[in-house]
């Protein structure tokens, strides 16, 4: 009787995909952590938060650096593998050819899992207490700079669909958020200004002297459907508030210990369609090609401004932006799911009619 | 498990065991004592390059305005490059010069504690670099030429006296340890511009 999927081919691949690309992700790992360093005592203030950020992104980036190269061309080698040889017994064994491709991605896939589940709690275990962290909830991003000149007050207002976008305005209690403008000073005025951030209808503001970049972060509550702030401009220098990001909004009540959930299902999602393209493309053209392929195409996501979040490849660059940040990125969406199914769907058909015969070459 | 893969189970625990010691923590250094830290000991001749990129890192956070990463930042160039004063320097100047200005800082007690900051980097990296002079000198002129002059404005410890009196012991300590960029005794000086007429 054919075999849908074959927990044997599964576990074969499990195993050798776990030795080969967990044992040099979790020396490198085991590296970092080890060259961490004390945080800042001798400064005026406490600076614990972003040390830990800073450890985060840096120990995450590291992980990844290795992780994902290793993993693409151990996704691309399996079906030079096949043909060199294990086809014999491969190709005689009760199972469908497309039942065996899914098997054994499935097996590449849980290792990777489990390597990143891993590294993960590893990371979290090695940085020390439980603390609060904002989450990033959207950002709208405004048509132009807007200029502060000095004396000058302007509104920005997100309302309508630009803020159903963001959030749920449905009527119910009012929803605590943290919003917040990136300034910049330009030249031809003082070299710093101070610059107030009001919330309409709210009776707390925030203050801060702009010296170059500077965030202005302000306490709000939506009650309504509309949300307006107020800049004003209260000293004698030029300021711009930047366009992008314009205004982001945050939720405060997250731990900042859910960063590694975030990143490793960012991680997980990406790994799982590069594997998958992988192997298909390699069933086609040379491992060695098809993995480099895959690894430019994973770069150019990477680098790309303004990629829709639901790429869980692109927004991983801005999500460990925000870890490094001591904040949390927003939930993936599953539009997210939907999209790395589908390619690896898409890979799996590529994947099967390349391999047609077990003995092709590419 | 398969006996193949035994010698691979052994050879990793070795090495897991190996690394063990690496998260000993560092024992407590002596005053005037430059002992190579173990991440220097680690990467060896690459350590200052990795520092140069941790400062390059440490200038762009400054630029985005991202004080605390910045901070974060040269902490651990720091930690891998403590010998070089020049470290020592950019962020003990950008403490006192750029964070303790009063266009930076108008409260008079913020501005304080920047430039105390400041100091105390100059300080620590006395105790740490392979030119403690440099930095006794860098420091005693920042506080004789300088913290002296605005020691009203921002409320220094002993006023002016306090300042040229603490800037005079770490220009003395430059000149024992052999630092004098110019010649001259930059102390001298100084006693002889500020000595009770």
């Amino acid at each position: 009787m054919t075999k849908w999927f074959s927990a044997g081919l599964c576990a074969l691949e499990f195993r050798r995909a776990f030795w080969r690309v967990l044992s040099p992700t979790g020396l490198l790992l085991g590296l970092v952590l080890a060259l961490r360093t004390a945080q800042v005592s001798s400064l005026p203030f406490e600076n614990a938060a972003s040390a830990r950020g800073l450890h985060r992104e840096e120990t995450w980036v590291a992980f990844l650096l290795i992780l994902i190269p290793l993993s693409v061309f151990r996704a691309a080698r399996i079906p030079t593998l096949w043909r060199s040889g294990e086809a014999d017994w491969l190709g005689a064994r009760p199972i469908e050819r497309s039942a065996a491709i899914v098997s054994t991605w499935a097996g590449l896939a849980l290792a990777l899992l489990l390597t990143v589940v891993g590294a993960g709690l590893w990371i979290e275990s090695e940085i020390e207490g439980e603390h609060e962290s904002p989450v990033f909830v959207g950002a709208l991003a405004l048509p132009d700079p807007l200029p502060l000149n000095p004396g000058a007050t302007r509104s920005i207002a997100i309302a309508g669909p630009a803020l159903a976008d963001l959030i749920d305005t449905q009527p119910g209690p009012a929803i605590a958020l943290r919003a917040r403008v990136r300034l910049t000073i330009l030249p031809g005025g003082d070299p710093t200004s101070q610059v107030r951030l009001t919330v309409a209808g709210a009776p707390g503001s925030t203050e801060v002297l702009v010296d170059g970049r500077t965030w202005l972060e302000v306490d709000c509550r939506l009650s309504g459907e509309s949300l307006d702030f107020e800049l004003s401009n209260m000293g004698a220098g030029h300021v711009v508030c930047l366009a992008t990001p314009g205004i982001e909004l945050w939720q405060p009540g997250g731990r900042e210990r859910q960063a590694w959930v975030s990143l490793a299902t960012r991680a997980c999602l990406g790994l799982g369609w590069a594997t998958a393209l992988a192997f298909a493309f390699a069933t086609w053209i040379g491992s060695f090609t098809a993995a480099s392929t895959v690894l430019a195409l994973w770069l150019a996501l990477l680098i790309s401004p303004g990629l829709p979040a639901w790429l869980s490849a692109a927004s991983l660059p801005r999500a460990l932006a925000f870890v490094a940040e001591g904040r949390l990125p927003e939930n993936l969406d599953g539009r997210a799911l939907l999209a790395a199914g589908a390619v690896a769907a898409a890979a799996w058909a590529l994947a099967q009619a390349g391999l047609r015969s077990w003995r092709h070459t590419p | 498990m398969t006996r193949a893969r035994i010698p691979h189970l052994i050879g990793w625990s070795i090495v897991a065991i190996l690394l063990f010691p690496w998260r000993a923590p560092e024992l407590p250094r002596q005053i005037g004592q430059t002992r190579p830290t173990f991440v220097t000991r680690l990467i060896g001749p690459s350590a200052s390059l990795a520092a140069s990129v941790y400062w390059i890192r440490f200038d762009l956070a400054l630029r985005d305005g991202e004080h605390d990463r910045a901070y974060v930042l040269a902490e651990r160039a720091l930690s891998l490059d403590a010998v070089a004063p020049e470290g020592w320097h950019t962020l003990a100047r950008h403490l006192i010069f750029d964070r303790g200005s009063l266009e930076s800082e108008p409260d008079p007690q913020r501005r304080r504690r920047w430039i105390e900051a400041g100091l105390a980097v100059f300080e620590r990296g006395e105790l740490e670099t392979s030119d403690p002079g440099q930095l006794a000198y860098l420091r005693g002129t920042i506080l004789t030429l300088y913290v002296a002059e605005i020691a009203d404005a921002i409320d220094w410890p002993g006023g002016t006296e306090g300042a040229l009196e603490d800037g005079r012991r770490s220009l003395e300590r430059a000149e024992n340890l052999g630092y004098s960029p110019t010649g001259a005794s930059l102390k001298s000086h100084v006693d002889h511009e500020h000595a009770p007429r």
